[in-house]
């Protein structure tokens, strides 16, 4: 069974078209992000309690009920905390609630919840609390950890490729990271550690494309070029059978977690699923033009702008 | 035509049959029930241990527990072992605590030149016949506290094992923070209390009665208006001040009370009522006295903190009885049934300095009350031995004020005040009047890992109750199941047989997978099972990497062995500069991550490093064999 037998895609021509929709969604996320006054930052690194608590009717525990969020709202103005962040978490009847202040107030919280509920079952089930200063360093650990892995990666293409395949592929790893944190910006999702793990996976998994599309382009590259556009155009169409399928393979076991994974790993999986998609796209529209610009920059007679037609 | 290929299908038989058995104690603990798992751990506790060491750990996100993150708290340890504290003293401190909150430095630095803001030197403080220099003194000063960091790191791992918590992880972070894991427990206040208690014991003598008698007088006259008039602005500094402390430290007492205006019901001083709802410590009396000593309201509880900040009860105290401290004990348990208001809760006022400190502890044992002795019969009580030195020194303060009452003061607040009956030379002493078993272990576990020499702070917390911890693997289980079949079913299809062998290695990979992370005793997080998913889909890649370039060469006429041969060769370099920017990846991950992330990254790592073997080398030996034995005749690609 084949997807694609022989493709011939003139990836190059469109080049162009490519740099103006990858520009465009930079920059929405770029404004998106600058609107948002940066991406919205979970407790992990704002510092904080997050408190997720379930409730069951004492009667008939398995019987779904809706909780009214102003209910808890008022609860919880009993303890100054009404303005903490209430809302839904995956089901109807469970709550989470986040606070500024950090401690103590936590087993009132769900005491507090019992009292005002007494029909219902209130379970906690999960509570992280964060301290102002731990948050500050992960952020400051988190900028590190990504800036140090693309680092290390751009060393590592430079010794195994040449300078220029790694300038091309950080710029496809830097637009990946960009526009995955526009998507969580414009849907106004929170960024808290997985999240940020979700963006160093794509930082190495994007790369994987990538590379196979170099390692094609440097295999070809051995023969005498004189289109050096058409040569990357065939590399891409040589490798793009597999780009697709393990792309696509990525993908379904993502979307599964995305699914079925539970509300907790949610927003980790649409980071990956983003990155994924994304990073498939700047493989071949990011990566792969970038080496034609150098190189048309370069030696101008070598390249073709419009790519011949085979 | 193939080398080895019997050597290599040995090899991989070998793994196969090494990683099943690293899994098997994995599966055979956890399919047994907690009854038969119990039964067991009673019968054959060498069996028991072995399946439990070998069995893949799980994470606290999944079993449920608590981690917590402690950071010692410098400043309670400045205060403590400083002389001569005054108010600038005071002020630094705050001034100190508040900036070290945002900035990195350490806190003995922030503190010593807050203090030079104040126009202090740190030697008025801490300046002793060795150390008068301000360098000197600066760096004692940070090596106490690097040294208090290990003592609490050791005294932590000893109380946490004696908790009883299967496998507790205690770990120093950095140059002052300590992680603690508490897997399955979840009972939190029990946990944060045993984890947070300072544990000072100390045996102080009380003052003289009248002397208690004039000090608990003065500050009445003080609050109730008929004083020295005091600067209200810097009342309510203090005020303020005392009621942003910060709770997470020691004492059980809560600072944050609601100061009320109550009935007046005093036994002495008639009250001319000065309060405003701005100066709740002023008002009516705060100390009773009666036959059995001073006391005070339940709830004037918070109250008397602040009243106690107050620098102006300082002086009375100071000119009164010297160096002494004015302290809580617990309330009369026979008013338990009454409102706060009506309680009452004794007051002793004891020497500022302890006559014996618990560090000379040696053993602790919590024990049901004597039926002999009226306050103990009904509650629980702790037995306490000395060691040589404490022993020796309990006799000599024993001996030299019996007839007087020594107060047993436990984090600040005294349990009791038994008047010393004699001297007591075997060195044991006990305390009575506890009120559940619980608490009575508790004690016995804190007095016997001895005191922490300065209180740790709670700086972060993450609780997974039990109920979530299940969900999480069950749904973590199922997207698992999902994703293996759905991405076999399409590797059998596109690519028939070899697609069905690459599900062979696939399974395979995740034998390796499993069986590493047990042998690893590494810990499987919902992050970590995330990563087993994502490997699912990332191993097949090296598969499709080479099995279409086999059908390339197959295309381009090659004969089944070459196409074989170079198929593999070309792909290897392809795949390992793939897999490594990804494994580079992983790598800063569990640099930069802690706990469940960690366990997402060593999944990732070891199913990137399992994924290459097994697409490389199994696949190709499975390829090699069935050609080679005829039962494969065409590529089946």
């Amino acid at each position: 069974m084949r997807f694609f037998k022989r493709p011939n895609i003139d990836f190059m021509n469109s080049r162009k078209l490519a740099f103006i929709i990858s520009g465009s969604l930079m920059l929405l996320s770029v404004i998106s992000l600058v609107l948002h006054g940066g991406p919205r930052l979970g407790i992990d690194f704002r510092g904080g309690t997050l408190i997720e608590v379930r409730f069951e009717d004492k009667a008939n525990p398995t019987a779904p009920i809706e909780v009214p969020i102003n209910k808890v709202r008022e609860a919880m103005g009993r303890y100054g905390l009404a303005s903490s962040e209430i809302k839904h978490y995956g089901s109807l009847q469970e709550i989470s609630i986040q606070t500024e202040v950090k401690k103590g107030i936590d087993l009132q919280i769900v005491e507090s919840l019992q009292k005002e509920f007494p029909q219902y079952k209130v379970i906690e089930r999960r509570k992280e609390t964060v301290g102002p200063k731990i948050g500050k360093e992960l952020v400051g650990s988190a900028i590190k950890a990504i800036f140090f892995s693309l680092l290390l990666i751009l060393l590592y293409i430079m010794f195994r490729f040449e300078f220029r395949f790694g300038v091309g592929a950080v710029v496809a790893l830097f637009h990946d990271v960009l526009i995955t944190l526009g998507v969580f910006s414009v849907l106004n999702l929170e960024v808290d550690i997985p999240v940020i793990a979700a963006l160093l996976t794509i930082v190495g998994y994007s790369l994987n494309d990538t590379i196979v599309v170099y390692d094609r382009i440097r295999e070809n590259m051995k023969k005498k070029v004189t289109d050096y556009a058409g040569v990357i155009n065939d590399s891409i169409n040589q490798t793009l059978s597999r780009t697709i399928i393990t792309s696509g393979t990525t993908l379904i076991v993502v979307v599964i977690l995305f699914f079925f994974g539970g509300e907790i790993i949610k927003d980790f999986a649409l980071a990956l699923m983003c990155g994924v998609i994304v990073g498939t796209y700047s493989s071949i529209y990011i990566a792969s033009p970038i080496l034609v610009e150098w190189e048309a920059r370069r030696k101008p007679a070598k390249v073709k702008v419009a790519a011949k037609k085979r | 035509m193939p080398q080895k290929i019997t050597l290599k299908s040995v090899i991989i038989l070998g793994v196969v049959a090494l990683f099943a058995y690293l899994l098997h104690f994995t599966l055979l603990f956890n399919s047994m029930s907690k009854e038969e798992q119990k039964k067991l751990a009673i019968e054959n506790p060498k069996r028991y241990e072995k399946l439990l060491k070998n069995s893949i750990k799980l994470g606290l996100d999944l079993q449920g527990g608590m981690h917590l993150v402690m950071e010692v708290d410098v400043k309670a340890l400045l205060e403590k072992i400083a002389k001569n504290k005054d108010e600038r003293f005071y002020r630094a401190l705050e001034a100190a605590a508040k900036e070290a909150e945002e900035s990195e430095a350490s806190f003995v630095d922030i503190f010593d030149q807050k203090l030079t803001e104040e126009g202090v030197n740190l030697s008025l403080y801490y300046g002793s016949r060795e150390f008068r220099d301000h360098d000197e003194i600066l760096s004692y000063l940070k090596k106490q506290a690097q040294e208090s960091i290990n003592r609490t790191l050791e005294i932590l791992r000893n109380r946490v094992d004696q908790f009883g918590v299967s496998e507790p992880s205690i770990q120093k972070q950095g140059h002052n923070r300590i992680i603690i894991e508490l897997a399955g427990v979840t009972d939190r206040q029990r946990a944060l209390d045993l984890v947070g208690k300072t544990a000072k014991l100390e045996f102080r003598l009380l003052k003289d009665p009248q002397v208690a008698q004039r000090i608990a007088s003065r500050i009445n006259e003080y609050l109730t208006g008929g004083g020295v008039s005091e600067d209200t602005s810097k009342v309510l500094a203090e005020k303020e001040k005392s009621s942003k402390q910060d709770t997470s430290a020691i004492t059980a007492e809560e600072l944050l009370g609601n100061p009320q205006k109550t009935a007046s019901e005093s036994l002495t001083v008639d009250t001319t009522a000065v309060a405003t709802s701005e100066n709740p410590e002023f008002g009516e009396n705060l100390f009773f006295a009666s036959g059995r000593g001073l006391s005070i309201k339940e709830s004037n509880i918070p109250r008397f903190y602040k009243v106690m900040e107050d620098p102006k009860v300082k002086e009375i105290i100071e000119m009164e009885a010297g160096e002494a401290d004015i302290l809580l004990g617990k309330p009369d348990a026979r008013t338990h049934n009454l409102p706060p208001d009506k309680r009452f809760v004794p007051v002793y006022v004891v020497n500022a300095k302890p006559a014996l400190t618990g560090e000379t502890i040696v053993d602790a044992t919590p024990r049901v009350g004597s039926a002999n002795d009226p306050n103990a019969f009904g509650k629980f009580e702790t037995d306490l031995t000395f060691n040589d030195q404490g022993a020796k020194d309990f006799a000599r303060v024993t001996g030299a004020n019996v007839g007087k009452p020594l107060a047993i003061i436990l984090d600040g607040k005294v349990h009791s005040a038994p008047v010393i009956r004699d001297k007591i030379r075997n060195g044991r002493a006990v305390i009575t009047g506890l009120e559940s078993i619980e608490e009575a272990k508790d004690l016995a576990i804190v007095l016997k890992a001895g005191a922490l020499p300065a209180p740790a702070k709670i700086i972060e917390e993450r609780t997974v109750g039990p109920s979530l911890g299940k969900d999480s693997i069950e749904k973590g289980y199922k997207s698992a199941v999902l994703g293996l079949i759905l991405v076999a079913l399409f590797m059998l299809v596109y690519y028939k047989f070899s697609g069905f062998l690459a599900d062979v290695a696939l399974v395979l990979n995740i034998l390796i997978l499993l069986g590493f992370m047990a042998a690893l005793h590494a810990t499987l997080t919902l992050p970590g099972i995330a990563g087993i998913i994502l490997t699912i889909g990332m191993a097949v890649d090296a598969n499709v990497l080479i099995f279409e370039r086999i059908r390339e060469e197959l295309e381009v006429g090659k004969s089944v062995w070459a196409s074989l041969e170079t198929g593999y060769s070309r792909a290897f370099i392809t795949i390992l500069d793939a897999n490594v920017t990804t494994f580079i990846a992983a790598v800063v991950l569990y640099n930069f991550g802690s706990g469940p992330i960690r366990g997402f990254a060593t999944t990732l790592m070891i199913g990137i490093t399992a994924s290459m073997f097994t697409a490389i080398f199994v696949t190709r030996t499975l390829f090699e064999l069935l050609l080679s034995k005829k039962i494969l005749k065409r590529m089946s690609i």
